[in-house]
């Protein structure tokens, strides 16, 4: 006790003790709840004395966390970067967490393709395909096998990843795959629980030939959509896979949506519908899909503070998309900037030139788990390391 | 039961140290714990509040008052008039003053607000309590609650290393 420097409790003085709370766990945890949302808030907090991290470390206090603040907070963005998905932070100290802190070496042949609801998704091509449902804050890897009948190298793979929310820690990866040849159409999807430990049954459609898009998908209610471009004309169309039903449908675009790459992003209207938007130079069209199938135009967005912001001639881009804080981003010439849709306030968030899609981490950060739990420093993960196999 | 008005129907509630607090039945039903003794049936002549003095006690009567929906008769003159959003903030400034108290008395409201079960009272006290001392030092945060840090040095350092820059 005589050795703790700075943080040596204060020595006891002649004056009436302070007030203290009542050694009341219930009223204490009340209390810890409201904490802020921001990730250092549970570390610091656990570093006060071992009852406060027992109590913020409970699996059940961290689910009552999340419930009382709603939205957890945009940490910053994974990339789209071989040889490692590099993790960009966004906020200020004492908020911001080190790009090594979420670092994890990849593979050849590996590439991000999701991240959702503190989950990062990744698809391994060789030597064996699989999926890597990556949890960068516990630190924990899970491989998955996919279904036999689609584990052919023949097949593209996309796919997506989300915590249901009354899933308690659990999660659910969807995997598309389609024939990488033109002239063959057929679609297939199916979808893992890692409650159960399996596989869904393998649904499919026909559909005309098309070329997958890489962006992410996008969750619209208990819908996992991707764009899709198709031929002849490679327009854009919507792929929807409904989570309950595990069924697949195609969506049409309004006619007058006719966008280059990176220039369309599949979007939650208010009122958590179906909705995109086009960008073209510094304006966009938000379109919204009403009951009974149709597009009607929401409105329109014009980005001119944006633009007297961004130098150079180039036209943005839109390299991603934060459900989240229902913000697109946008890369520039000058840098990529976040661009929040409902007030339409932007931010710039790097100085980044080159292009690459950015997949936004939003989580609440835990407390920590207990000492001597083998969960210190910040390792960097190789993927050979696999912590757990599942199979189907 | 006791009836101050016609359709205000009154019940009393008691503290351990022998004070007796006649209140509306709508106020006293702000407390999610009063409201089942009283669904229950359990609330016939008097409730005997354990564990909260007639000081504290008083202090959540004042705050139930003012939190009761409009429809009891304390806000009743203000329904009609004033638009939501004036009332809110009205709720907003009356809570700031409200929560001016000592730290003692602030948690014994804390405590009174979790066994009672009034969900704006413990928030505003947690809240308050939790923006006090958010944005302090670790040693601070012990002082301020009275917490003993009782970690060994090596315990402290292995917690520090696992999120070294949230300590930065």
């Amino acid at each position: 006790m005589s050795t703790r420097g700075q943080m040596a409790p204060r020595r006891r003085s002649t004056s009436p003790p302070p007030a203290s709370l009542p050694d009341d766990d219930d009223i204490l945890r009340e209390i810890l709840l409201r904490l802020p949302p921001r990730p250092s808030s549970l570390p610091r907090a656990s570093l006060v004395c071992k009852r406060w991290r027992s109590l913020v470390a409970d699996p059940q206090f961290r689910r009552r966390f999340g419930d009382h603040h709603g939205k957890p907070p945009l940490l910053g963005f994974f990339l789209e970067d071989y040889p490692s998905s590099q993790f960009v932070p966004i906020l200020d100290r004492p908020d911001r967490i080190p790009g090594a802190r979420f670092s994890m070496t990849l593979n050849k042949g590996n590439r991000i393709v999701d991240c959702r609801h503190g989950l990062v998704l990744f698809i391994r091509r060789r030597p064996r395909r699989r999926l890597l449902v990556w949890d960068p804050v516990a630190r924990d890897q899970r491989r998955l096998i996919v279904p036999r009948e689609l584990d052919n190298d023949l097949l593209m793979f996309n796919g997506a990843v989300l915590r249901p929310a009354s899933g308690h820690g659990h999660y659910q990866v969807a995997l598309i795959a389609h024939d990488r040849l033109s002239n063959h159409t057929r679609i297939f999807a199916c979808l893992y629980s890692s409650e159960t430990g399996i596989w869904s049954k393998i649904n499919s459609l026909q559909l005309q030939s098309f070329m997958a898009t890489p962006e992410p998908s996008t969750l619209i209610g208990n819908s996992f959509c991707w764009l899709l471009k198709v031929h002849p004309d490679l327009q854009h169309v919507i792929l929807e896979f409904d989570l309950d039903r595990q069924s697949l449908t195609v969506i049409d675009l309004p006619p007058q949506v006719k966008a280059r790459p990176f220039k369309l992003r599949i979007v939650p209207t208010e009122d958590g519908g179906l909705g995109i938007i086009h960008l073209s130079t510094f304006h966009s069209q938000i379109w919204k899909r009403e009951p009974g199938s149709v597009w009607v135009h929401d409105r329109a967005i014009e980005f001119e503070e944006l633009r007297s912001a961004c130098k150079g001639d180039r036209y943005p881009l839109i390299v991603g998309f934060s459900e989240d804080s229902n913000a697109i981003l946008l890369q520039t010439n000058s840098g990529v900037f976040m661009v929040y849709l409902r007030s339409m306030e932007f931010k710039k968030i790097s100085n980044m030139g080159n292009f690459h899609l950015h997949y936004p981490f939003a989580c609440f950060y835990p407390g920590g788990t207990g000492i001597g739990d083998g969960h210190g420093g910040d390792d960097v993960l190789e993927d050979v390391k696999w912590l757990f196999v599942e199979t189907c | 039961m006791a009836t101050r008005e016609a359709g205000k129907k009154m019940i009393m509630l008691k503290s351990p140290d022998g004070m007796e607090f006649e209140v509306e039945e709508a106020v006293a039903m702000e407390s999610q714990t009063i409201r089942k003794m009283i669904e229950d049936d359990c609330a016939d002549t008097a409730i005997l509040i354990p564990n909260i003095n007639s000081k504290i006690l008083s202090r959540v009567i004042e705050y139930c008052n003012k939190h009761v929906p409009t429809t009891g008769a304390t806000g009743a003159a203000a329904s009609d008039t004033v638009a939501p959003a004036a009332l809110a903030e009205d709720l907003k400034i009356w809570d700031a003053e409200f929560i001016k108290v000592n730290r003692a008395t602030r948690f014994n409201l804390i405590q009174a607000a979790s066994y009672l079960n009034i969900k704006g009272l413990l928030d505003l006290t947690s809240q308050t309590t939790i923006d006090t001392i958010s944005d302090n030092s670790l040693e601070e945060i012990r002082s301020f609650l009275s917490t003993k840090n009782d970690y060994l040095p090596e315990e402290e350092q292995t917690i520090r290393r696992e999120n070294q820059w949230a300590f930065q």
